[in-house]
């Protein structure tokens, strides 16, 4: 096949082509068409901008909502546990009475409670109120949400017993059960025995010619 | 035909929507017949050509704001009219597989009635769908070369070497 004839093929061929691939839609298609987007239209007002964004900002938006509400969830639930924790840790009782030290004339004095003082911002320390023949009182500042939740352990049995003695040791003429402490004894006389230093004998190293 | 239709100033990016609306108006009186054609040479039904062009349209409104340049809106409405015609070729063939019925409607259509026009369309059929796609957009509304690099948006020498060996292929069937 020469190359004229080629080309009146291909010719030949794209007209057949072009015949066979003009074909016109019905009349009513482009009306149709427009009513279709009449309906969209209509249908896509009611959603609004979401309706009208393409899908990668709807897949971003999406993406945004979902890790907000995880980061709420995650804030709140971390929120709950730690108050939790300082709820077992530190019991809700802030005022601590301890029974008064008996007092010279075999009396006790009235236990009067002593308010708690007011919570200071960070305030963490213990306030002891000790007076002779009073009775103690361990008034414990309310203590808010701390970082260190063992500071909340207050005052240890030890540490009561050993206020109680030293408030006892405060009051004067008191016949107290705690035995008062004993004077140290006196050395009277520090003998030392005399140290005794030996000359050393320098003796000759094996083999080596005098 | 759509050569008389001027590109519009690409600088109106906050166009109220009646001027969308207008310019979408412009383009689908240019393109309804291209993308039916195309959808056509796909499905050989002319239902379901419509079907699918309307389908196109309605999916080129939605994004009409980022398509307005008439170039690539053409282009982008015959491939996007390509794939849904294809699909729902694909759609049709698993539906008549599983009602286990013949396809009729083809034959039955007076537009392949003719033998020579049952050939022709075996023979697109037959081509790999690369050179299938040049050989349409070609054989529709007298493209040239350059229109259908541009509907493509493959290079005008990759066009004609697909256009030519699409046709070689063809003759070759049909001889």
């Amino acid at each position: 096949m020469t190359r004229r004839e080629d080309r009146v093929d291909d010719t030949a061929l794209g007209s057949e082509l072009e015949s066979l691939l003009s074909v016109e839609p019905s009349a009513d298609f482009q009306a149709r068409v427009r009513a279709r987007l009449a309906n969209e239209r209509v249908s896509g007002g009611g959603a609004g901008w979401w309706g009208r964004t393409g899908w990668q900002t709807r897949w971003q938006v999406a993406f945004a909502l979902v890790a907000g509400i995880v980061l709420v969830v995650a804030v709140f639930r971390l929120g709950h546990q730690t108050r939790e924790e300082q709820a077992r840790i530190a019991p809700p009782v802030r005022q601590q009475s301890i029974p008064p030290a008996p007092v010279a004339d075999g009396h006790t004095a009235t236990p009067q409670a002593v308010p708690p003082a007011p919570p200071a911002a960070g305030d963490r320390r213990t306030r002891l109120h000790l007076s002779a023949g009073a009775p103690i009182q361990v008034a414990v500042a309310a203590v808010p949400a701390t970082r260190d939740p063992f500071s909340d352990v207050l005052v240890s049995a030890r540490e009561v017993k050993a206020l109680r003695q030293i408030a006892a040791m405060l009051s004067p003429d008191e016949k107290s059960e705690v035995p008062r402490p004993v004077a140290p004894t006196e050395i009277s006389e520090l003998v030392i025995a005399p140290i005794t230093v030996a000359p050393i004998q320098l003796r000759p190293i094996e083999g080596e010619a005098e | 035909m759509h050569e008389r239709i001027d590109r519009l100033p690409a600088t109106l990016v906050n166009a109220d929507p009646d001027e969308l609306e207008r310019e979408f108006e412009v383009r689908l009186v240019e393109s309804s017949t291209l993308a039916f054609r195309v959808a056509f040479s796909v499905l050989r039904h002319r239902e379901d050509a419509e079907d699918v062009a309307q389908d196109a349209f309605a999916k080129a409104y939605r994004s009409f704001r980022q398509l307005r340049d008439r170039e690539k809106f053409r282009a982008w409405i015959v491939r996007l009219t390509w794939r849904m015609a294809l699909d729902r070729q694909r759609s049709n063939r698993r539906r008549v597989t599983r009602e286990q019925l013949v396809a009729t409607e083809p034959t039955s259509n007076p537009h392949v009635a003719n033998a020579r026009a049952a050939q022709l369309w075996q023979a697109i059929d037959q081509l790999p769908e690369k050179l299938r796609m040049v050989v349409v957009l070609a054989g529709i509304e007298g493209h040239d070369m350059r229109e259908v690099s541009t509907l493509l948006d493959v290079p005008e020498g990759t066009v004609k070497s697909r256009l030519f060996q699409a046709r070689q292929q063809m003759k070759e069937w049909l001889s």
